[in-house]
């Protein structure tokens, strides 16, 4: 994958999700070989609770592509200058839904904590009952997804897919996707998507980045 | 014709000094027919303590600067100590010498003024402006006071105040300077020069987009208007209304009289009390600024003047926060208020109803900003929290005039500051009747707008109260209301304006301070194109209009995104099409921004993104460019909430405002607008009778649920003739 087919690639996406954009800050700056979008802030949030992380990205427009269901995506490539792909970022931010449980199934799961004499977790699911009783608040446990690549680093695999409210889980992977086929990986989350078939996924089969084999758990298959 | 010289009587109404408000008289008298005024102890010029500064400073264009200190007690001698000179005076006490301390004063003006060329010559570092001094005498005799005043040593001269008229008198008017010049030395002199926006030397370009235009419009140094100043410069024995437009200075003024009150009174307590959090570090930069040049120190926010948010957050406190804390109590939070109504209402009365009387008086002054915006029960706690007993608690409070529309009638005292014991008004509406000693208005009125032009302002007035309709919607009969929204009532000539009466009202160009207008005329343009309006088939055609006219104003007009807000009228569904307004918007590649609905509340106008917005909560922002949106429905609803919410939509501009809408309601509302327009600057109109202005605020006061039944009624009898006949019929019967 060079800066190029990354662009072509950001285009593509962008193509595809058009019809459900609410809001584009796609930057694509050739010179530096760097695809981000308008006023990049760099690091993510851990540990946050997910809806105050989803708030806080959207006041700061820290997205690619908004989509009308108040989900977004971010796409990052850094190549360096002999165009060598340095660092690459994925991110799917789906809008926080609230959990279905009514008080009564927390009330019972929190008598059961209590026998088992699973402090935390009453405590827990108490507080929650407290707030869904007096129709304030009614938790939520989404979370994000984002596939991340990163050349230099050694303490874990360079590629991997990883799950913003399990900060140390990684499924090291043996390649780096193009755009498009991330939101493929993710329409399913996604609300009025025109379903990305495999056909429409040529260009991005055929520029995905692959790395050396080792011990990955998600690999492509050998074509 | 309107007073040319006027008195900031300052902190003199709360002192007891009557030789002084004698030689105030003798002062006003000399100097009637001229141009400028006389303040009492107004500034310190940075001098340490208000000892040090002559109690009268009179700044005229005929004579330039006469500093007058007048001197109660009678002075038996003088005395030389560690390189100052003292005077014992007749109860024994020892105080600077007047004359000394009027010499080092007369210094400091001299330094002032050398900031500015105009005023001051540098060649022969003398001052341009003449500047003379008298010490007044009210106890002792002209020999010995040439006695204590040593002719040759001081320069300011020693007289009894039997001899003050006749000293005045001979002043020779030659200074004659201009209006400017003499804005200027106000500026200099009161400190006010800190607010002006320092002008770079630039280039003057011929203007040609419309980004020059605004740009240049916003350029022009900040002067405190005559009637800022008198409001700003007196300190109140009690309390006081402050009452003008968005746009007016009602913040300044009050910025202003907290900091001159910490300066004068180091010992007092200030609260300054505010409901939009944004306002917290515009107050304090106000205050400081001030502040900071008079006293050669920082306030002291912490202690003496409190700059507090209604009810604060968990980083700045508010004082709804803090009353709880200092007095024990628990908080409530946002969400136990949650669904009770007025939530800042529902605190402050749980507050009231457990604290009550505990409530201990605290501060010296209470300056409640916005005050439209607070319910009844925070001035109840402010009342508690005021010294003083009654009529004596200084508290002001800044008003929006305009609100008297949402409401039906502006709250007055008797209504906002709770019942006592006894189970009368805690203050009578009559304690904002005439006037404090010293000339001071109780109900103080700034007529200047200085934001919106004036064919935006008369636009959305006109249509706010719907002068151009059938059945208009708000009528000042009393001249003098017309005047404190900055209008002067040309027909009839009478006291009072009654039904019938062919009414001409001209708003003068000196009431509107925004030069655009001027600019445009200046330059063969027409001002009346700052408010354009139109009309369309479908709301796809309005959409298409407002992406295309943005993209026009970003890409060809050099406007910056964030300097466009579109605020949509549009009642329910309102989400979705602020939404659908943003899609088309994204495909142009604008970025724009829905705070409340997709970021949080607080992101207004961020960098780079055009902000697409409610009236509600576009309420206290202003913008070069704004685009109202969706205002089909503004002439006919009977409910007048579609017109208020027109009125503060069209006034958040500062440059041009463009008004939209689609279908067949346009027709009505742009006759309106277009007739106001035919009549710029005047409104031409018969007066209406106080019966029918009663009967349309009648259903400001309904429930939401009563106004969606009525509207349902009326739409279920457009659609059906044979229910208008049957209506009909019925009514004849």
């Amino acid at each position: 994958m060079r800066y190029a087919q990354a662009h072509q690639g950001v285009l593509n996406a962008k193509r595809i999700l058009a019809p459900i954009t609410q809001g584009d800050s796609i930057t694509c700056d050739a010179p530096s070989r760097l695809i981000s979008w308008d006023n990049y802030k760099s690091g993510i949030m851990k540990g946050r609770y997910y809806p105050l992380e989803y708030q806080r990205l959207i006041d700061l427009h820290q997205y690619s592509i908004l989509m009308t269901d108040g989900s977004f995506f971010q796409f990052f490539y850094q190549f360096n200058e002999i165009d060598v792909l340095q660092r690459a970022r994925l991110a799917y931010y789906p809008r926080p839904i609230n959990t279905v449980d009514s008080s009564d199934d927390l009330m019972l799961e929190a008598e059961q904590a209590l026998d088992r004499e699973d402090e935390f977790l009453y405590e827990h699911l108490f507080n929650w009952i407290e707030l869904l009783e007096q129709g304030m608040s009614i938790p939520t446990n989404t979370s994000h997804i984002r596939f991340d690549y990163d050349k230099f680093v050694t303490s874990h695999a360079p590629a991997h897919l990883q799950f913003g409210g399990v900060q140390n889980f990684r499924l090291p992977a043996n390649f780096c996707p193009l755009p498009l086929a991330f939101v493929q990986m993710c329409q399913a989350l996604i609300e009025k998507i025109n379903p990305i078939d495999s056909a429409t996924l040529g260009f991005e089969r055929n520029n995905v980045m692959k790395l050396a084999d080792q011990l990955e758990l998600i690999r492509l298959a050998a074509e | 014709m309107a007073k040319t010289f006027s008195f900031l009587a300052g902190s003199l109404a709360l002192e007891n000094r009557p030789f002084h408000f004698k030689s105030v008289e003798i002062i006003r008298t000399v100097f009637d027919e001229c141009h400028g005024y006389v303040g009492y102890k107004l500034t310190t010029l940075g001098r340490a303590s208000d000892d040090d500064v002559p109690s009268f400073l009179v700044l005229t264009q005929e004579h330039g600067v006469v500093l007058i200190d007048v001197v109660e007690e009678r002075v038996l001698e003088v005395v030389s100590s560690g390189g100052g000179e003292y005077w014992r005076t007749e109860d024994g006490r020892h105080v600077l010498a007047r004359d000394f301390a009027t010499d080092l004063y007369e210094e400091e003006v001299h330094s002032r003024l050398k900031n500015d060329l105009t005023l001051y010559d540098r060649k022969s570092r003398r001052a341009k402006t003449p500047i003379r001094s008298v010490i007044v005498f009210c106890k002792n005799k002209q020999d010995e006071i040439d006695q204590l005043i040593d002719a040759d040593t001081a320069q300011a001269v020693g007289i009894p105040i039997e001899s003050l008229q006749d000293w005045l008198c001979e002043i020779p008017k030659t200074y004659q300077c201009s209006s400017d010049e003499l804005g200027r030395l106000y500026a200099l002199l009161e400190g006010t020069f800190v607010y002006e926006n320092k002008e770079t030397l630039v280039e003057e370009v011929p203007l040609t987009t419309v980004n020059e235009y605004i740009q240049r419009s916003l350029r022009t140094t900040f002067k405190q208007d005559d009637a800022q100043r008198v409001a700003s410069m007196q300190l109140t024995p009690g309390p006081q209304r402050i009452r003008g437009l968005a746009g007016t200075g009602k913040t300044i003024v009050l910025c202003l009289k907290a900091a001159i009150t910490h300066k004068r009174f180091s010992d007092f307590k200030v609260l300054y009390l505010f409901n939009t959090q944004s306002l917290y570090n515009h107050v304090q930069t106000l205050i400081s600024k001030y502040y900071t040049v008079e006293a050669k120190k920082a306030p002291d926010f912490e202690k003496c003047v409190q700059v507090l948010h209604a009810w604060g957050g968990r980083q700045k406190p508010g004082l709804y926060s803090r009353v709880c804390e200092q007095y024990g109590l628990v908080p409530l939070t946002l969400k136990d208020a949650l669904g009770k109504g007025d939530a800042l209402a529902y605190i402050y009365k749980d507050l009231l109803q457990r604290l009550g009387d505990q409530l201990k008086p605290e501060y010296d002054l209470i300056l409640i900003d916005e005050a439209q915006d607070f319910p009844r029960e925070v001035f109840e706690v402010a009342f508690k929290l005021a010294k003083g007993n009654g009529a004596e608690k200084r508290i002001i409070w800044a008003y929006d005039e305009f609100q008297s529309l949402r409401d039906t009638e502006i709250k007055g005292p008797s209504e906002l500051f709770g019942l006592g014991p006894d189970g009368k008004p805690n203050l009578p509406d009559s304690v904002l009747d005439g006037k404090y000693a010293g000339d001071i208005p109780k109900d103080f009125v700034l007529p200047n707008c200085y934001r919106t032009p004036r064919p935006i302002l008369m636009t959305a007035h006109g249509v706010a109260m719907g002068l151009y309709t059938k059945r208009p919607s708000e009528m000042f009969y009393h001249p003098a209301d017309w005047q404190a929204i900055g209008y002067r009532v040309n027909e009839p000539r009478a006291l009072m304006i009654t039904a019938g009466d062919q009414v001409e009202i001209e708003r003068p160009d000196e009431n509107s301070r925004n030069i655009l207008e001027d600019l445009l005329r200046q330059n063969n343009k027409k001002p009346l194109k700052l408010v354009q309006i139109e009309g369309f088939g479908s709301n796809d055609e309005q959409t298409d209009f407002v992406a295309k006219k943005i993209v026009n104003l970003t890409q060809e007009q050099g406007v910056s995104p964030d300097e466009i807000i579109i605020i949509n009228l549009k009642s329910g569904s309102n989400k979705e099409s602020m939404l659908a307004l943003q899609r088309v918007l994204t495909q142009k590649g604008i970025k724009s921004v829905i705070p409340g609905y997709v970021e949080s509340a607080d992101v207004f106008k961020p960098k780079d993104h055009v902000t697409i917005t409610t009236p509600f909560r576009a309420k206290g922002n202003e913008a070069n460019i704004v685009f109202v949106v969706n205002a089909q429905r503004v002439a006919s609803d009977f409910t007048l909430r579609m017109r208020n919410a027109f009125f503060v939509a069209v006034t958040r501009s500062r440059g041009w405002c463009y008004i939209s809408g689609y279908g067949s309601g346009m027709g009505d509302l742009i006759a309106e607008v277009e007739s106001i327009k035919q009549d710029f600057p005047k409104f031409r109109f018969e007066c209406p009778p106080q019966e029918v202005i009663q009967s349309s605020k009648s259903f400001l006061n309904k429930s939401d649920r009563e106004l969606g039944k009525i509207q349902e009624m009326l739409e279920l009898i457009d659609k059906n003739p044979e229910l208008r006949q049957l209506l009909v019929d019925r009514s004849q019967d």
